[in-house]
């Protein structure tokens, strides 16, 4: 047994901390090395201690969470997890962190999460080891811009005749970021997305990445109709499917049991679409911890549609890519920043033939 | 191993954590009035805001980690009345303070509840919640119209932003310059901070210093300039920046574009600075390198001369010299001083404006075309920020380890017997040195349970405002000394007794304003909780300025209750008079009001005192206003005691209930009403034997020591055996069985082992003061 991961947890309230301090301390691998109540007392930890991750919250006086979060990264790169308040501002906050740099999140730990505590416990554990593995080339400081980007307002809209269906787990809002903002706005197929997080949070991350695109995005809700052009992201705590009713594709969205554990699952969701739309889907399964997506992949694969993953170099967290890779149902394997262009250009094949 | 399996083991840190947040928004709101009230610091308001709010926000999530859904609730709809402040939707006015007040005391009924085993359903937070509802609409409506225009404004805008591309922005130029309070202390960290802030609302065009040094966190210097494209408007620009503590001042300018290049600011100025180095020094292509290095944080170089990689390879003017031209806005004084701080500097001289042309011509010679990598800038001293150290310890473990020091006393003792028994020397030697290690050991674990007083005042101002509004008087409350540290369980008892004595100075004390002014007084009556250590002791004073005690009401009133005769009334000076608000059930109160309330008095406060080995004093004038000095010991665990003998068996008395020893003749006692007496110093004093009050036989001598205590009103002299040597004692509880055991304090135990009972002068004369 290798040295204990050394974790900082920083946290103005002394409650929450000793919460979180008796989780980690809990796991054999790991240990709270040092404790911060602000953004200063951290900035100070991180120098002097070098702590593997770094747990941060957001709302701290002096210094609050997203700045020394932005130094940190800056003069110190480190992997931190946010540890997230499950409030609008929570999730707007913990979006713009992850764009920051930040490489995960958790809810804080709260009796009335859906997730008893110790699922809680488990997924605190899990997100500090993987995060602890991450490569240091993704370790930096992220700027990002606040503009909104202007929408070319189209008069009709057009059914899907295509559909594109993403599938991203850890690190996939950061990634998110930089393949739907670079769709062109003339693009036809309807894209869903499931991004694995609790709900709120979906919400916030959609009305994120509608800001800084060209192409229209917004949290699915259940009977939308699926339209070309548009984005559609999967709500926590629901599976998101589209199915043929009365010959226009629509969303269902549905509480049927976790599949590997996370609702939304990425597989009904590309299952359900390769069904929808035979060989005009096109399946990207990108960074992410698990196998899910892989499944889907093959049953796009299966049905003629085009599929993508995303390369290793480019995957924060190389699990679902390789696990749909080592299936052997990928076409085609991207760098994170061609994700974007793939997807139009097997678009513009499926449409064509 | 622990496994968090749920959240009900850190019941204890989140009331704790909850009384805390409650504590601080209260007193945060309070000084938020005071500053509206008389137009204080923008700055201060804003911080005091943010820390409220982030309470508020903190206790919700908190509760809701708990599942005390309620109160999450309460303390939600609290946040949303606090935001609204921040925004500047909602004027703080004292009707706002009073709701959030009563918010206050919801949540703390609650965390009271909560603790009691009963949940946080039992308050009935309806009303507020409606008072919280009301308010919060009148802005709401105002609030969404706001949104619905600023979308509409972002539609307009003709941006597209990703994150690959930089983006044309389309916007005004400004010229912003950010200057810092003089003593912040993470200028680096905030720096980089105000630029990455502006690097998302638009494009850095400029920067001084150079964005090197910002981004790498080594600003050093007071003001930051950037020059900026964005569409925002400067108010918007502003906002953003002033979000971030210790920034003094914002200044956005909007810049023309054709003054473009101009010097942006007119007290920028322009410096043709000359440095002259020692010509024997070593090193100084280095020096002076890094001088231009540092030049480069408080301003804009323009040119240095010769180019620094030249400088860097000693290639100086004349050997010796080189010169730089500099924008800047610190002074020519703060520049030479930045100068002359680096070694081997022998002289500096700056010129204003451009005058580098003059240097040009004597250095003609030389000229070298190779580069040199430059080393990487000297990183600027970065502050140490202490990361706090402290854990938080029940008393309950404190208690214990005290009390396992006592048994480690008694068992030393007896390896002492057995030492001197065998007569061994080195046993002897180290046994002396372990009684020292315990000494030691004591006193640290007596460090460990001091508290800061602050914890019981935090509580205070909340109440005096509640308590002046309900009374309709006006206070000005202050506080002093609360980090003066006192025991854990003095403090617990302590709290009380205060809230007892501002209540009473806030509704016997402090007269109606009208009455103030009639009196030729402020409007505001003065009420100040002072603390302040003084030795072993430490003094609490509750001071009003109000209208004072009246010594003839007293000693009416006391006539009246029967608790003294006229005749003995008419003798009374009126310190003594005074005195007599501490007898058993006297109140000076004209009507009852249910804020002091009936029945209890001074005497339930002089007895806490007294039980906690302190004193109460009062000193009053009337018509200017009342104090109440208490003296408490720091500790009560250990105190010094006298030890005294009787009957072959010692017992312990505080010293603190000491006044001084005698020596009585049996020949000067004097018999009194049956009772006997001593004139000491023409003071008439009752004596009595311990032996008496014990219950225990005595041979009557021509000759014993007494010691003399204070009873508050009455001196009284107890005969002893013997008195033997003072000592630092541990009080030990006597425990639940002997705790109706009238006379005793508790136990300690002697170096020896023995077991001594201390002796509660109080109590033991409680018995027996009516007959006095």
């Amino acid at each position: 047994m290798s040295r204990k991961i050394r974790v900082l947890v920083v946290d103005d309230s002394p409650f929450i901390r000793k919460v979180l301090k008796d989780i980690i301390n809990s796991d054999p691998e790991l240990e709270v090395c040092c404790e911060a109540h602000n953004g200063v007392e951290a900035i100070e930890a991180v120098k002097t201690l070098k702590p593997d991750v770094i747990t941060l919250d957001i709302e701290m006086p002096q210094l609050n969470g997203l700045d020394a979060l932005k130094f940190i990264m800056n003069k110190y790169p480190t992997p931190v997890i946010m540890i997230s308040s499950l409030t609008q501002e929570g999730a707007e906050a913990t979006i713009r962190a992850l764009e920051y740099g930040a490489i995960d999140f958790i809810p804080k730990p709260s009796s009335y999460l859906s997730t008893g505590i110790k699922e809680l416990r488990l997924e605190i554990i899990t997100k500090i080891k993987e995060a602890a593995k991450i490569p240091p080339r993704f370790l930096k400081f992220r700027r990002i811009r606040l503009l909104e980007s202007q929408k070319r307002i189209r008069e009709k809209k057009d059914v899907a005749k295509s559909i594109v269906a993403i599938a991203a787990s850890t690190g996939g809002p950061q990634s998110l970021l930089r393949v739907i903002p670079k769709l062109p706005a003339e693009i036809k197929s309807g894209i869903l997305i499931v991004q694995h997080m609790p709900p709120g949070f979906t919400k916030s991350f959609a009305q994120r990445l509608d800001r800084v695109s060209k192409i229209e995005v917004k949290e699915a809700e259940d009977g939308d109709l699926v339209e070309g052009g548009k984005v559609y992201v999967a709500p926590g705590d629901f599976h998101m499917e589209v199915t043929i009713r009365a010959g226009k594709p629509r969303i269902t969205l549905n509480k049927k049991p976790k599949v590997h554990g996370v609702r939304p699952a990425a597989d009904p969701m590309m299952i359900s679409a390769a069904r929808a739309f035979g060989r005009k889907t096109i399946g990207v399964v990108m960074t992410g911890m698990g196998r899910d997506g892989a499944q889907g992949l093959a049953e796009i694969k299966k049905r003629g549609g085009t599929t993508i993953a995303q390369d290793k170099e480019t995957s924060i967290i190389f699990g679902m890519p390789k696990a749909a890779i080592e299936l052997g149902v990928v076409d085609y394997i991207v760098p994170l920043d061609r994700i974007a262009e793939t997807i139009v250009r097997a678009e513009k094949k499926v449409l064509a033939g | 191993m622990i496994f968090v399996e749920d959240l009900s083991q850190y019941l204890d840190e989140f009331l704790a954590d909850a009384r805390d947040r409650i504590d601080s928004i209260s007193n945060a709101v309070i000084s938020l009035e005071e500053i509206v009230k008389k137009g204080g610091d923008e700055r201060e308001k804003r911080e005091l805001i943010d820390r409220v709010f982030r309470d508020a926000h903190t206790l919700k999530g908190t509760a809701a980690t708990m599942g005390f859904m309620r109160l999450s609730e309460t303390a939600h709809k609290m946040e949303n009345l606090l935001d609204a402040v921040r925004n500047g939707e909602i004027e703080i006015t004292p009707e706002i303070v009073d709701l959030v007040m009563d918010f206050l005391d919801a949540i703390e009924k609650m965390i009271y509840d909560i603790e009691a085993g009963s949940g946080d359903e039992n308050i009935d937070v309806d009303p507020l919640f409606e008072k919280a509802d009301k308010l919060l609409k009148g802005i709401s409506s105002s609030k969404e119209r706001k949104e619905e225009k600023s979308h509409q404004d972002n539609r307009e805008k003709e941006t597209t932003a990703t994150h690959e591309e930089v983006p044309h922005i389309e916007g005004n130029k400004y010229h912003i310059k950010v200057l810092f309070q003089d003593d912040a202390q993470l200028k680096n960290v905030r720096a980089f901070l105000v630029l990455t802030d502006l690097e998302e609302i638009g494009e850095i065009i400029d920067t001084i210093p150079e964005r090197e040094i910002i981004e790498e966190g080594n600003f050093t210097g007071t003001s930051l300039e950037f020059t900026v494209t964005t569409s925002l408007s400067p108010e918007e620009i502003k906002k953003k920046i002033t979000r971030h503590p210790e920034v003094k001042e914002v200044v956005v300018k909007n810049v023309k574009e054709n003054v473009q290049g101009e010097n942006l600011e007119e007290n920028v100025n322009e410096y043709t600075i000359k440095i002259t180095m020692e010509k024997e020094a070593p090193l100084k292509g280095v020096r002076s390198f890094l001088i231009v290095q540092d030049l480069k944080k408080i301003g804009n170089l323009k040119k240095v001369f010769p180019e620094p990689n030249k400088l860097e390879k000693e290639e100086l003017i004349e050997g010796k010299y080189f010169a730089v031209l500099l924008q800047t806005n610190e002074n020519k004084d703060n520049i030479k001083q930045l100068i002359l701080k680096h070694p081997d500097v022998e002289k500096v001289e700056i010129l204003e404006g451009n005058r580098l042309n003059e240097f040009h011509s004597a250095d003609k010679s030389k000229a070298d075309k190779s580069e040199i990598k430059k080393p990487t800038p000297q990183s600027s001293i970065e502050r140490k920020v202490k990361i706090s150290k402290m854990i938080k310890v029940d008393v309950f473990h404190l208690d214990k380890l005290m009390n396992l020091v006592g048994e480690l006393v008694i068992n030393k003792g007896r390896l002492e017997q057995i030492a001197e028994r065998l007569g061994d020397r080195e046993l002897l030697e180290a046994l002396s040195t372990t009684s020292h290690l315990m000494t030691e050991l004591q006193d640290e674990i007596m460090e460990m349970r001091l508290t800061p007083v602050a914890e019981v005042f935090n509580k205070f101002p909340r109440m005096v405002r509640k308590l002046a509004r309900e009374l309709n008087k006006e206070v000005e409350f202050t506080m002093e000394g609360s980090d003066i540290e006192v025991d854990r369980t003095i403090l617990d008892k302590l709290g009380d007794v205060l809230v007892h004595l501002l209540r009473n100075a806030i509704d016997h004390g402090i007269e109606p304003p009208e009455e103030r002014i009639a009196k030729g007084k402020p409007r505001a009556g003065k009420v100040e909780l002072i603390a302040r250590r003084e030795k072993s002791h430490i003094l609490i004073i509750v001071k009003d300025d109000g209208k004072g005690i009246d010594p003839e009401k007293v000693k009416k009133k006391a006539i009246e209750k029967g608790l003294i005769s006229p005749e003995q009334a008419a003798e009374m000076r009126p310190e003594e008079a005074i005195n007599l608000i501490f007898l058993p059930g006297f109140s000076t109160a004209e009507k009852v009001t249910d804020v002091s309330g009936r029945g209890v008095g001074m005497d339930v406060v002089q007895d806490v005192i007294k039980t906690l080995n302190g004193s109460i004093s009062v000193k009053s004038e009337v018509g200017k206003g009342t104090t109440f000095i208490l003296k408490l010991p720091i500790s009560m665990a250990i105190i010094q005691a006298l030890l005294v003998k009787i009957a072959n068996e010692i017992y312990a008395i505080p010293i603190n209930n000491i006044l001084e020893t005698i020596d009585i003749k049996q020949s000067k006692l004097k018999t009194i009403g049956g009772k006997k007496v001593i004139v000491l110093r023409d003071e008439i004093i009752p004596v009595f034997m311990l032996h008496e009050l014990f219950g225990v036989g005595y041979i009557e001598k021509d000759k014993f020591p007494a010691i003399v205590v204070d009873l508050g009103a009455q001196k009284v002299a107890i005969g002893v055996d013997e008195l033997l040597n003072k000592k630092d004692i541990v009080i030990k509880s006597l425990g639940k069985m002997l705790s109706n055991v009238k006379g005793f304090a508790g136990a300690t135990i002697l170096g020896d082992g023995r077991v001594v009972l201390i002796i509660d002068i109080n109590s033991l004369f409680g018995g027996i003061s009516g007959g006095l």
